[in-house]
């Protein structure tokens, strides 16, 4: 085919496109994607029983803050990572300074505690159904993400890849939060920490394929 | 570009011809191999840019953004032929190919010298020295009789040789 006929081609069909048309585009299909997570934590976790109670408490929204902030700073992170030639160094800055501030609270926590409160505090009662729970519950959002993130073009796709993840994960885990009554620093920061941060690796691995363009 | 995002297909055809006209020497000296695949990478980058013009960012440099499009289908190409370019040494010799930088300036120098003539004049010239008509499909063009376009010929000739002969004193030998 020659090029000429190619630019005829397509510059027949034009239609006009907003700004910020895919971020918008990758929101709304996150509507559905939190709606199926919410589900799955409602029918097959089932809703934490204190919820009411804790809802007015700072810890329930302090971990919400924390992986919601994750999911924002991850978003961010693909939006940029999904231009060509933008720079993705401000949201990464932004997703180390979190990681940084999460990990020297629940240190903080953990020393000033006394000595036999420290382990149970980052184990809690259920330390080794939350990375699983977290995962399953990443799978459930993961295909809306990555679909409406395909619109974007990613020239490094694994990085994309594990920013897409980390916000799925982000998205999963604080609706997780409705379930999971664990309340310390320490715990959420291991177990919450390394749920997302399995997600992220396999959100990496995925981006390799899902985002070629 | 921004035009382009507006829906106006025209403007959007040109910016992609231009961008095509960019790309290929871009992808021809990175390439190495002739000129088949970099044509490719040039149709493959500007479809790219079609279907992800979206994800230009109005407060972005529009340079970057497809030059960093560019880059990743030329990666994606080298990576697709699973080895590093190589160099055939039975196509260097485009590199010593006919057009070169000196003949831009050859044409700039010429068209300059050309320029004092009157312009009807210079046409003439113009087709029958340089571009090859005979005087009669010349004369033609230009509403000339052939006698009349034969001696407008003679005499620009002659005029330029009167500019420009003397800059080489001893004689027109080493001049052509």
């Amino acid at each position: 085919m020659k090029t000429e006929d190619l630019i005829d081609a397509l510059a027949v069909d034009l239609p006009r496109s907003g700004r910020r048309e895919i971020e918008r585009r990758l929101l709304l299909w996150m509507v559905p994607g939190g709606l199926l997570v919410l589900a799955g934590v409602g029918l097959w976790l089932g809703f934490r029983s204190d919820l009411a109670s804790a809802m007015i408490g700072p810890t329930f929204w302090a971990k919400a803050a924390y992986t919601g902030g994750l999911a924002v700073a991850a978003f961010w992170l693909l939006a940029r990572l999904g231009r060509p030639g933008a720079s993705a160094k401000a949201p990464l800055a932004v997703l180390a300074a979190l990681l940084a501030a999460v990990a020297a609270l629940a240190i903080h926590e953990l020393v000033t505690m006394p000595m036999p409160e420290r382990m149970p505090a980052l184990m809690g009662d259920s330390a080794r159904a939350c990375a699983p729970n977290i995962l399953l519950l990443s799978a459930l959002a993961a295909p809306f993400v990555f679909w409406a993130a395909r619109a974007f073009a990613p020239t490094r796709p694994a990085l994309a890849g594990a920013a897409a993840g980390l916000l799925t994960a982000g998205l999963a885990t604080t609706l997780y939060g409705l379930h999971c009554p664990e309340h310390t620093a320490p715990f959420v920061a291991v177990w919450y920490s390394l749920g997302m941060g399995l997600a992220t690796g396999i959100g990496a691995i995925a981006g390799r394929f899902v985002f070629r363009w | 570009m921004l035009r382009g995002l507006e829906g106006d297909a025209g403007a959007w055809r040109v910016l992609l011809t231009d961008l095509g006209a960019h790309l290929r020497p871009f992808f021809a000296r990175r390439l190495f191999d002739g000129g088949a695949d970099a044509e490719d990478l040039v149709q493959e980058t500007l479809i790219a840019i079609h279907a992800k013009r979206t994800t230009w960012d109005r407060n972005q440099p529009f340079s970057g953004w497809a030059y960093a499009i560019a880059r990743h289908k030329l990666i994606d190409h080298l990576r697709r032929r699973g080895r590093r370019p190589t160099h055939p040494l039975d196509e260097a010799s485009e590199l010593f190919a006919d057009h070169t930088v000196e003949d831009g300036a050859t044409r700039a120098d010429l068209s300059r010298c050309l320029s004092l003539l009157p312009a009807r004049q210079r046409r003439l010239i113009e087709d029958v020295r340089l571009k090859g008509l005979t005087v009669a499909e010349a004369a033609a063009n230009h509403g000339y009789t052939l006698t009349a376009a034969k001696v407008s010929i003679h005499r620009s000739m002659k005029s330029l040789n009167a500019r420009f002969a003397p800059a080489s004193p001893d004689g027109g030998d080493h001049e052509d």
